[in-house]
């Protein structure tokens, strides 16, 4: 009899730890969904935390605690309407159904970011997502995203574009219909925010250091924030409040 | 009953003896005594059947009864070179008195209205009259003198622009119509604008044509100035170069308004010395301004997937001019950076919820709470003015910020809701359900082609995650959708609500979730055009968009010209949107006096109602319709239009003598064509007949009279008593 108590009271102590939302479906809270694929899909398990953590601390955004894993081309990218795609070697090659699911996803409103977390130049993940890329959008190849881009100044007034490296001063996207469907980064905005476990930067930053490193973050939380508002830093009544600053602090 | 005089008496006599002779032939003679008898019987009762009757007239001496009309419309103040109104006065004053001895004179004075006159007052005549109509004039004096007229002496210069055929009325008149022209029939020196098109209403900030028809007499070849006056400043000149007599130049003026409202403008061309008139030289409209589009203020309490689809959803829609804030940073967020690298403004609530408020059409709060940000009682009560009373409309998304749980309960806010809320009890539950359509035919649930598309589509449309559990909808808001299973009050959570409040429309939506519904018809291979679409009709209903009123006054045109027939359709949907004939509709027309007169309205094809009304007065109209349930007499709704009536009228536009009419319907009508200086009366009194009877002096009716009857009676005495005597049955 005790031991049925226990069990009772154990069952009941998991029950109550579970989430409310026990179906797995996604709310209006931001989550951090990260897409997995054959191939090295993981390169940076745990940063999740430190930017989630950062964006509840700087913004007013509503947050999922937990990482969401999304197998690629699944029905379940629709949960999530913003994805991260990393990846540091090569990528495979995609079948047309996958293909034609994320094109859909896109179509549907959804941001995909996709970045080479090689921090390498010409590295066998940017040939390889590049071709990926063009066979989804032959029409409208990757077209380097302006510095008066909404991306730019959704949350911080970004005046360079670097990672844990500056393979390139910029990152490129596809758009559709005029909206921004898809980031592509080979500067590794990501891996500037990796700690070991004793809670230490992972990487250094080149060229720039720490200062770089500051970019990369406030680089990530545009991203974020861009997936969440839109265009909307383009709008008329923002404009000459940011050109006022971008004039007083062209640096 | 039959009248005979005295010479239909003999005609009767002598019917009566080609009877008698007959009847002695066939009857008499080979001794059908019986028969003849019997036939003669039934001869006299069908005589007496018809009723005769004998009249004695009077000899009658009348005069024959002649009208004389005489326009005095505007175009007779024409001066060729004496005024042509004045030249009449002159001539009715000469012939008058001769005229009254030969015949019963009726004189009238005819333009727009037909009315008696007499001589007495000629110095009081004046040529004011609006229009020309001469069908009309002819039409009503057939009326006023029916079986006694003899003859009509129509003094004119011909310039008719009435509705009514002149040839035809002349010709039903059945008496000889004597046309006299007045005035030149050549094309005397004018310029003119002869027509004017612009818009019923333009866009701000949008262009606008204006095209103006420019007509000269005497001025072929000639470069004239074509000025545009907006409010007596002149804003454009155009030159144009007159063409050949009744041909008309066009010249096209581009106006773009920069702001909103009523404006008034003037087309005029220079007067020129000997112009025959000066009034046609310019012309005043009004155009309306209005905003292009929907104006929508958008705010956002914190970041998320509702405001990115969302602010798409409308940003796409070209009837939308969308202004938003979304709240990226709370008081207790961290800056690491400072304010130069921040792309943050400060939210505007106060320029926002008190200065600007009013010129937005349609404001949303989504998950946002007033609280935080230092937005006070009387900005809430702002917005609520202006729902109730500007007509603006509402929207509260749900979020945990909202409703209760956003302490809107005991605000100007909670008035406006049309579910029940409170502060403490809600919460904010993150489950996900199944959304359950209702009223699918209200036109925010419209969201594919036919109803059968629509119902497929709400039923595969993906959950929602998250709802605000508030109370049960008011008392006269209508639940379009709701939970399945989570109750609220006596039913389930009412998840999509909307309602009237005064003059303005509120929806609510529990959860801010239905980015879901997109990328849900997406995951399908379906594009997301049921969810944009679903926003788009919420947006336009909420605004009472065109196409989304329930009554509806539409017309081909929005200027007219004096006595031109104002057309008006009144167009009546139920609240299901179907077009409804059982309504009573009323229709109102306020004119420059500001005077409303109500006017008749009649019903057409099915939800269709018309209305005419002949304007001409110059100036703005006001045109408003009402339309009420017949069976119930509730309100189904409202709409109200503005027209304009020009300053030019066709009296301006033609002004020589327009001889092939007049000679016409002298010669339709048995009559003569004369000029004013060539017109000789014998003719003209030798050609009229009295038409009148003299009066009645003696009346025997003979049908009535014993005499008959006793001979009938004595016939069938006769032929009994032959019958009898002979043993005859």
């Amino acid at each position: 009899m005790r031991n049925i108590n226990c069990l009772l009271f154990l069952l009941l102590f998991i029950f109550l730890s579970i989430p409310t939302n026990i179906c797995g479906e996604q709310d209006n809270r931001f989550s951090f969904a990260q897409i997995s694929y054959d191939g090295g899909w993981n390169p940076y398990p745990d940063i999740h935390y430190e930017i989630l953590s950062f964006i509840v601390t700087t913004t007013s955004v509503k947050v999922h605690p937990d990482k969401k894993q999304v197998v690629l081309g699944s029905k379940k990218m629709f949960e999530y309407p913003f994805l991260i795609l990393l990846g540091n070697a090569e990528f495979p090659v995609l079948n047309p159904e996958i293909r034609k699911q994320i094109i859909r996803y896109l179509e549907g409103g959804g941001v995909l970011f996709i970045e080479d977390s090689s921090g390498i130049a010409g590295s066998s993940f940017d040939r390889t997502a590049r071709r990926e890329i063009h066979a989804m959008f032959p029409q409208d190849p990757l077209q380097i995203i302006s510095r008066d881009h909404a991306v730019m100044r959704s949350f911080y007034l970004l005046r360079t574009v670097s990672g844990r490296k500056t393979i390139h001063n910029y990152i490129e996207g596809v758009e559709i219909n005029g909206r921004l469907c898809l980031l592509y980064s080979q500067n590794d905005i990501l891996g500037a925010w990796a700690r070991d476990r004793l809670g230490n930067y992972l990487y250094t930053i080149e060229p720039g250091g720490e200062k770089q490193r500051k970019e990369a973050v406030k680089l990530t939380a545009n991203i974020i924030l861009y997936a969440l508002t839109g265009t909307y830093k383009t709008d008329a009544i923002h404009i000459p409040f940011i050109l006022q600053k971008l004039r007083s602090h062209p640096y | 009953m039959f009248e005979f005089g005295e010479f239909n008496f003999w005609i009767l006599l002598a019917t009566l003896s080609a009877i008698i002779g007959m009847g002695y032939y066939y009857v008499v003679k080979p001794g059908k005594y019986l028969a003849g008898l019997r036939a003669a019987v039934f001869i006299l009762a069908i005589i007496l059947l018809m009723q005769p009757v004998h009249m004695i007239r009077e000899k009658t001496e009348k005069k024959p009864v002649c009208a004389v009309m005489i326009d005095n419309s505007k175009s007779m103040s024409v001066k060729d070179p004496v005024e042509r109104f004045f030249k009449v006065q002159q001539f009715i004053t000469e012939h008058i008195k001769s005229w009254r001895k030969k015949a019963d004179i009726k004189l009238y004075l005819f333009g727009k209205t037909t009315s008696r006159t007499s001589e007495e007052s000629i110095s009081e005549w004046k040529p004011n009259g609006d229009a020309t109509r001469i069908g009309h004039a002819l039409s009503e004096i057939a009326l006023e003198l029916a079986g006694k007229l003899s003859g009509v002496l129509c003094i004119s210069d011909g310039r008719d622009n009435g509705s009514i055929d002149p040839l035809a009325a002349a010709v039903k008149l059945n008496v000889p119509v004597y046309t006299i022209s007045v005035g030149s029939a050549q094309h005397m020196k004018d310029i003119l604008i002869s027509n004017l098109k612009a818009g019923d209403f333009a866009f701000k900030n949008t262009p606008l044509e204006v095209r103006v028809s420019i007509r000269g007499y005497g001025f072929s070849g000639k470069k004239i100035p074509v000025r545009l006056f907006k409010h007596k400043e002149l804003i454009a000149v155009r030159e144009v170069s007159i063409p050949d007599e009744d041909t008309d130049s066009t010249v096209r003026f581009k106006i773009t308004p920069k702001n909103v409202g009523t404006f008034s403008y003037r087309v005029a061309v220079p007067e020129y010395p000997g112009e025959a008139s000066v009034t046609n030289n310019y012309v005043d409209f009004s155009i309306d301004v209005i905003r292009e589009k929907l104006r929508v203020l958008y705010i956002c309490g914190q970041p998320g997937y509702e405001y990115a689809y969302l602010r798409e959803a409308l940003k796409s829609d070209p009837a939308v001019e969308l202004v938003s804030f979304v709240i990226l940073r709370n008081p207790e967020n961290i800056a690491f950076v400072q304010d130069h690298e921040l792309s943050l403004i400060p939210f505007p609530a106060r320029e926002i919820f008190l200065e600007k408020l009013f010129s937005f059409d349609l404001l949303i709060f989504e998950n946002f709470t007033y609280v935080r940000f230092g937005i006070i009682t009387p900005y809430l009560e702002n917005i609520r003015k202006f729902v109730v009373d500007k007509g603006g409309a509402f929207v509260m998304i749900g979020g945990q910020n909202s409703f209760g749980s956003g302490q809107y309960a005991h605000t100007p806010i909670e008035d406006l809701l049309p579910v029940k809320i409170n502060n403490t009890l809600e919460v904010f539950k993150l489950q996900a359900f199944q959304f359950k359509p209702k009223e699918l035919k209200h036109p925010v649930m419209n969201i594919a082609d036919t109803y059968k598309k629509n119902r497929e589509l709400w039923k595969s449309m993906p959950k929602l995650v998250g709802y605000n559990m508030y109370g049960e909808a008011k008392k006269g808001a209508v639940v379009l959708g709701e939970h399945p299973v989570e109750k609220s009050g006596k039913g389930f959570l009412p998840v999509l609500t909307v309602w009237e409040k005064g003059k303005g429309r509120v929806l609510v939506f529990a959860s801010n979730t239905t980015w879901r519904w997109a990328m849900g018809l997406a995951s399908e291979g379906k594009t997301a055009f049921g969810y944009t679409r679903f926003w788009r009709n919420a947006v336009r209903w909420l605004t009472k968009a065109e196409e989304m009123k329930l009554v509806l006054i539409t017309m081909d045109k929005r200027q007219f010209s004096p006595g031109e027939i104002m057309r008006i359709k009144i167009m009546v949907k139920d609240e299901a949107y179907d077009p409804l004939s059982q309504a009573r509709v009323t229709v109102n027309i306020t004119g420059p006096d500001g005077v409303p007169r109500e006017i008749a309205c009649f019903p057409g094809e099915v939800g269709e109602f018309h209305a005419e009304y002949e304007p001409w007065e110059i100036g703005t109209y006001h045109v408003s319709a009402e339309a009420r349930h017949s069976a119930t007499g509730s309100l189904i709704g409202r709409d109200k239009r503005k027209l304009d009536v020009l300053s030019f009228s066709k009296e301006n536009i033609e002004l020589n003598v327009n001889e092939g009419l007049l000679s016409d319907i002298a010669a339709k009508s048995g009559g003569a064509y004369s000029s004013i200086e060539t017109f000789d009366d014998k003719e003209f009194f030798k050609s009229l007949k009295i038409r009148q009877r003299g009066d009645v002096l003696k009346k025997t009716l003979i049908w009535n009279n014993p005499i008959f009857f006793g001979l009938m009676i004595m016939l069938l005495i006769v032929e009994w008593y032959i019958r009898r005597t002979r043993g005859m049955p």
